[in-house]
């Protein structure tokens, strides 16, 4: 797997994907986080999420989500087993500081195309494929809301060349124009629709610059993060780079 | 911008918020409820169109305030985009929600 980072920014390219993800502050920290990590040969994850809160506290809660999350793939890279043991050892972490985690889960085999999703109360996963968008529909409540983990489940997606996954926060959808309208989700799926055919990279600078052209402009109270990944070759005739 | 009055009953203080519930305006809603020792708290949200991620969290913060002093708070009659928010990330598991405002009770 190839990562590069540029800023806010972040590139994969393994696995028969490509990743483009950024995170777009709004005046002080906050606790968006998103990564990419690679599990073996043929899986990587792909991770968004949002640790509630400003500030300091929310920056340094979000460092140690993030060393616990790749602390959980290591140990038992299953999804679902994943999200169960970073709620009992990042919720107790969180639940200290009175606060909680939104966050999706991705693993994609690239030898498959199979795409496991495991939701703790985070905004869905947009799919596109050919030219049609679906919201993923896996929930499960935010982490360290509860002592145990409680979801739907896993949900699975078989991607083909061609196909995108869109991951964002609620900075994105929830970004209001000078009239104070929400940016929302259905706009967010129509512009997604309209990408079909693109690169990941290009994808994202769409979907930001439809943002922009929205927004007007005007600075967002929230951080923005946005991911996107696009299977780029065909499923079977590739490992991990 | 958000409009936070209370109404008293004996065991019972009803916060009625109108506006949007969101990392500009919580501070607002904490500093009132900060005052309040009644055993029941009610979270009036149904003049509430909005609630962040910030928000959320406040709310869970008086939650756990109440708790820690034995009492309850209640979230009575949000709106659909707000239920919803709340379902999306589990706090209706934690805060029980009363009549909302599409006509489920849970």
């Amino acid at each position: 797997m190839r990562e590069m980072v540029e800023g806010n920014g972040k590139i994969l390219r393994g696995y028969g994907l490509e990743g483009s993800g950024c995170s777009l502050p709004a005046g002080q920290e906050g606790g968006d986080f998103f990564e990419f990590i690679s599990c073996n040969e043929r899986s990587v994850f792909a991770v968004i999420g949002d640790v509630m809160g400003k500030g300091f506290q929310a920056a340094r809660l979000m460092e140690t989500i993030r060393q616990l999350l790749r602390e959980c793939i290591r140990i038992d890279p299953h999804p679902l087993e994943v999200v169960r043991r970073l709620n009992k050892l990042g919720g107790y972490e969180l639940r200290k500081r009175g606060s909680f985690a939104t966050l999706c889960l991705l693993c994609y085999d690239g030898i498959t195309g199979r795409l496991t999703c495991v939701n703790a109360g985070h905004h869905p996963p947009l799919l596109l494929s050919n030219g049609r968008v679906r919201v993923a529909q896996s929930r499960g409540v935010a982490v360290g809301l509860l002592e145990d983990y409680l979801g739907s489940g896993e949900e699975e997606f078989f991607l083909a060349a061609g196909d995108a996954v869109v991951l964002y926060t609620d900075g994105l959808v929830e970004a209001s124009d000078p009239s104070e309208r929400r940016y929302g989700q259905e706009r967010l799926k129509e512009v997604v629709r309209l990408q079909n055919g693109f690169g990941a990279e290009c994808m994202k600078g769409n979907i930001l610059a439809d943002l922009d052209t929205f927004t007007r402009g005007i600075s967002q109270k929230d951080d923005v993060t946005l991911v996107v990944m696009k299977v780029t070759g065909k499923a079977g005739d590739m490992g991990g780079d | 911008m958000l409009k936070v009055e209370v109404n008293a009953v004996p065991g019972i203080r009803r916060v009625v918020l109108n506006g949007e519930l969101d990392m500009v305006t919580v501070a607002l809603l904490q500093e009132v409820v900060k005052k309040e020792d009644e055993h029941t708290l009610e979270l009036d949200l149904s003049g509430v169109s909005f609630v962040d991620s910030t928000g959320l969290k406040g709310l869970l913060d008086i939650n756990n305030n109440w708790q820690q002093r034995g009492g309850q708070v209640l979230i009575l009659q949000p709106q659909p985009d707000v239920a919803e928010v709340m379902r999306l990330v589990g706090l209706d598991k934690l805060l029980p929600q009363i009549g909302a405002l599409d006509g489920e009770e849970r």
